[in-house]
């Protein structure tokens, strides 16, 4: 067993605010990621994701694309991306960036504290005309947005899987699509969206990520700008909602001019973050289908020779798990009982010892490999969080390890089936 | 046992240190130590992809095999009678894959803990392929469902319509997979033909990467390399291309498939390339931050198209080379790929005119030196570049020197070279029924 070593110092520097930041020596660049935290709910989430497509179109020092992008490039190439991101039913905007560790800078040179001014000007002082967004710009990323959204049906298997989401959870907040609806973009107003990022500035959940080569009261002093002004009261978050059981097992299917089908089935697992049982349930799924020696891989893909993908994952946010196969539209059938096969033998508990010690050390594995990656852990961390819970890196490596068999059946027999979605080519 | 004295690789800036030992057998065997790291990676490479279909050797005479040959031979090495390499190292904690370019085959892991296991485990695998009739046929279920994953991959099938626009004969205009009806054709023996002459160790290369012992590094690969004493340097093994004419194959190729909204390339064959050693870095860095000031996102021409409409934050460029292969692709997704076709080729004779500014120049060579500081974080970036870089005599640490040597007039100087309109080809993809 190798000690393990990964953790984020928390500071709260403002109301709302939560600065996350590890000191990281290893790397030869800095990882900063911003996030503002907020619902996800149809009424907010266009403007949502509209909002930080415009906050890459100028700055007051830095007034257009090209400006900005130059600038970046001056700054040793550093890297800077906005975005929304989902996770359960909340909706976050997101900027990220990565930069040149000092350290590794020619003599002399830094760029630390351009980068954080940079992006200070880019969270809080984005290029305006006459107080409003430049019409232009607004209506070309209104533009580009709709080419996103619409762009879903591009890549198959995320079709597939958000399809297969919607159905299954059709009244649920975590069935939206974080990029948001085509429909709404024509209405949206830059004063929707200064209001918004307004509300991102003062009183959104904040939560500021760093890693990189300084100690944390460094760090901390460094970053400080990005928080800008805060109001005292805090937005609350909406609670979670409640756990469905299916009714009986909805089939929905769709063509399309395509070679292959694809075929997602939607499960309930009944189980989230704050349950203990989900880490059981994590191992189990892991077993089910994540890893090669899963019975998923071996069985449906290795065995039958049905696919070339297969594998399952498991949303704690929202206490579902999905699986999902490209196949022949032929054998859709046969792979669908197949899965069906494998869910109930875990669920009767035929894996062998050495099958399940195997999954527990892959795992643990993965999770040691995860101490490289901050911005892998940036996301882990999160996700725990919005969740309600906090994230022990090592701890949580001892629960996984202590898992037992009898957890592991006990949590997959909480898996029930609720929708098969299947993208099949048109006939 | 090595030959020789070991080799010490070393870039200040980096502050990378790669160690080289020539194994008995002529294999290559390279070791980078990271420290703090708990990853650990490994890969064992072979100077053989798609492309090599045509070949000599000894006892053979001349093949001409199946495209896909390489790709299915992939699959296969990575399978033994108790089981398939991803289940076998899965079981072990360990993560262990493979990919087949134009050029290279490659194989390798990724793991926390037992890191000399793995490497024994791989290095047993690589050497020892399991190939029967009823395995072959097997996998030929599971790869053309991989095929038809691909198929219906936009991005993918834009790009391989594109090289088959630019080449007229090379096989680099085939599919790097095959297709359902090549695949079909191949058997046992021509599998076993294929990793005789390619799977020896004077056209391999091994690298292991993180924070471990490099002795015991060395003595793993030697003691594994000792179970299997059958294994040499196979002389006389000759790959063989058909003539490329220096003109393109079609000026433009469209596709219809299931997409929100139309994609273009533009790709620009390259006919100075088959470079080695450090031309072969200079030409691809030189050409990169050609079209990077040319096309990227801080040059007129896309804030142009930008501002039209005809191109959004997906429009991107970048410069690919394979021996004696090589080209520039320019694209992204557009409302109006003939107008895009019509505005890039404009601007390639636009900038053959214009030239280029010392401040763009200055500015990218900054970018560039940050985009090599975020690549060399990454054990797999570090270990597969070393490797690919290795068969065209390239040791990846020279990057930063070569960055550093390059001047302004060899921005120009490959300017008229290479942004030439007769050059160019374009691939669209357009929605069905369109």
């Amino acid at each position: 067993m190798v000690a393990s070593g990964f953790s984020f110092e928390v500071s709260n520097p403002a109301p709302g605010v939560t600065f996350h930041i590890n000191e990281n020596a290893k790397r030869k660049t800095n990882r900063l990621h911003v996030y503002w935290i907020g619902d996800l709910d149809e009424s907010t989430v266009t403007k949502r994701a509209l909002l930080p497509t415009l906050l890459t179109r100028g700055t007051r020092s830095y007034p257009t694309m090209q400006s900005m992008t130059q600038r970046e490039e001056w700054l040793y190439g550093t890297s800077v991306s906005t975005s929304v991101v989902k996770v359960g039913e909340r909706h976050m905007i997101s900027v990220r960036s990565e930069f040149v560790n000092d350290n590794y800078l020619p003599q002399g040179e830094s760029v630390l504290t351009d980068v954080v001014s940079f992006l200070r000007e880019l969270m809080h002082e984005p290029q305006l005309e006459g107080g409003a967004f430049p019409t232009d710009v607004l209506e070309q990323e209104k533009l580009n947005q709709r080419r996103l959204i619409e762009s879903l049906i591009n890549d198959k298997r995320s079709y597939a899987h958000e399809r297969c989401v919607q159905a299954m959870c059709s009244d649920e907040a975590c069935r939206i699509y974080e990029e948001g609806r085509v429909a709404d973009l024509d209405a949206i107003t830059s004063q929707d969206l200064l209001s918004l990022l307004d509300e991102c500035h003062k009183s959104a959940p904040m939560h500021v990520y760093f890693s990189g080569d300084l100690d944390a009261s460094t760090a901390a002093a460094a970053l400080q700008p990005l928080v800008g002004e805060r109001a005292t009261n805090t937005l609350g978050l909406r609670a979670p909602g409640a756990d469905r059981t299916p009714q009986g097992v909805r089939r929905v299917e769709e063509e399309m001019h395509v070679q292959q089908a694809n075929l997602v089935m939607g499960f309930r697992s009944h189980l989230r973050f704050a349950d203990d049982a989900s880490i059981a349930q994590a191992v189990g799924n892991a077993l089910f289908g994540v890893f090669p020696h899963s019975k998923l891989f071996v069985n449906v893909r290795e065995k039958a020779a049905l696919c070339y993908t297969v594998g399952s994952q498991l949303d704690r946010s929202n206490g579902t798990l999905f699986v999902h196969a490209g196949i022949d539209a032929g054998n859709a059938g046969q792979a669908v009982s197949l899965i069906e096969e494998q869910l109930a033998e875990m669920q009767a508990g035929n894996f062998t010892d050495a099958d399940l010690d195997a999954t527990k050390v892959t795992l643990d594995n993965r999770l040691l490999m995860l101490e490289d990656n901050p911005a892998g852990l940036m996301g882990v961390d999160l996700a725990w969080r919005l969740n309600g819970s906090e994230y022990d890196h090592a701890a949580y490596r001892d629960q996984i390890r202590n898992v037992s068999r009898e957890a592991v059946v006990e949590a997959m027999r909480r898996v029930e089936l609720d929708t098969v979605f299947l993208l099949k080519p048109t006939q | 046992m090595y030959q020789g004295t070991e080799e010490v690789l070393h870039n200040e800036t980096l502050r990378e240190t790669v160690y080289k030992r020539t194994h008995e057998t002529g294999l290559p065997v390279y070791f980078c130590h990271k420290p703090g790291f708990q990853k650990r990676y490994a890969c064992f490479a072979t100077h053989y992809g798609s492309v090599d279909t045509a070949f000599s050797a000894p006892g053979l005479g001349r093949q001409q095999v199946a495209d896909g040959v390489a790709h299915f031979l992939e699959h296969k090495v990575f399978e033994r009678e108790d089981g398939n390499a991803l289940e076998l190292f899965s079981k072990r904690g360990a993560a262990c894959n493979a990919y087949t370019s134009y050029a290279v085959t490659n194989y390798l892991f990724s793991c926390g803990d037992g890191f000399f296991d793995h490497l024994g485990a791989l290095v047993d695998f690589v050497l020892t392929p399991y190939i029967t009739d009823e395995n072959v046929e097997k996998e030929k279920g599971i790869i053309g469902q991989e095929i038809r994953m691909y198929e219906d991959h936009a991005g993918w099938r834009i790009f391989t319509n594109l090289m088959a626009g630019l080449y007229q004969n090379h096989p680099v205009r085939n599919d790097i997979a095959g297709t359902v009806e090549s695949i079909a054709e191949l058997n046992t023996e021509s599998l076993y033909a294929c990793h005789r002459s390619f799977y020896h160790p004077g056209n391999m290369i091994a690298f292991g990467i993180g924070d471990e012992d490099r002795e015991r590094f060395f003595e793993t690969m030697d003691a594994s390399l000792a179970r299997h004493p059958e294994w040499a340097a196979v002389e006389g093994v000759e790959k063989h291309y058909p003539d490329e004419p220096a003109s393109i194959a079609d000026a433009n190729r469209v596709l219809e498939m299931e997409v929100s909204m139309p994609q273009l390339l533009v790709g620009i064959k390259d006919r100075s390339a088959g470079k080695t050693g450090r031309a072969f870095l200079k030409q691809e860095l030189v050409t990169d931050i050609l079209l990077e000031i040319v096309f990227g996102k801080a040059s007129a021409i896309y804030q142009q198209l930008y501002a039209d409409k005809l191109i959004d934050e997906s429009f991107s460029t970048h410069y690919s080379a394979y021996g004696n292969i090589g080209f520039s692709v320019i694209g992204g997704d557009t409302e109006d790929p003939e107008k895009l076709a019509n505005a890039v080729r404009g601007e390639i004779e636009a900038a053959r005119d214009r030239g280029v500014s010392a401040e763009d120049f200055e500015r990218q060579k900054r970018a560039s030196m940050g985009s090599f500081f975020r690549m060399f974080n990454s054990l797999d970036f570090t270990a597969n570049n070393f490797c690919t870089y290795r068969f065209y005599g390239v040791d990846l640490f020279d990057i930063i020197d070569v960055l550093h040597s390059i001047e302004i007039s060899d921005l120009t100087d490959r300017l008229s070279e290479h942004f030439c309109v007769d050059a160019v080809s374009t691939s669209a993809v357009i929605p069905k029924g369109q």
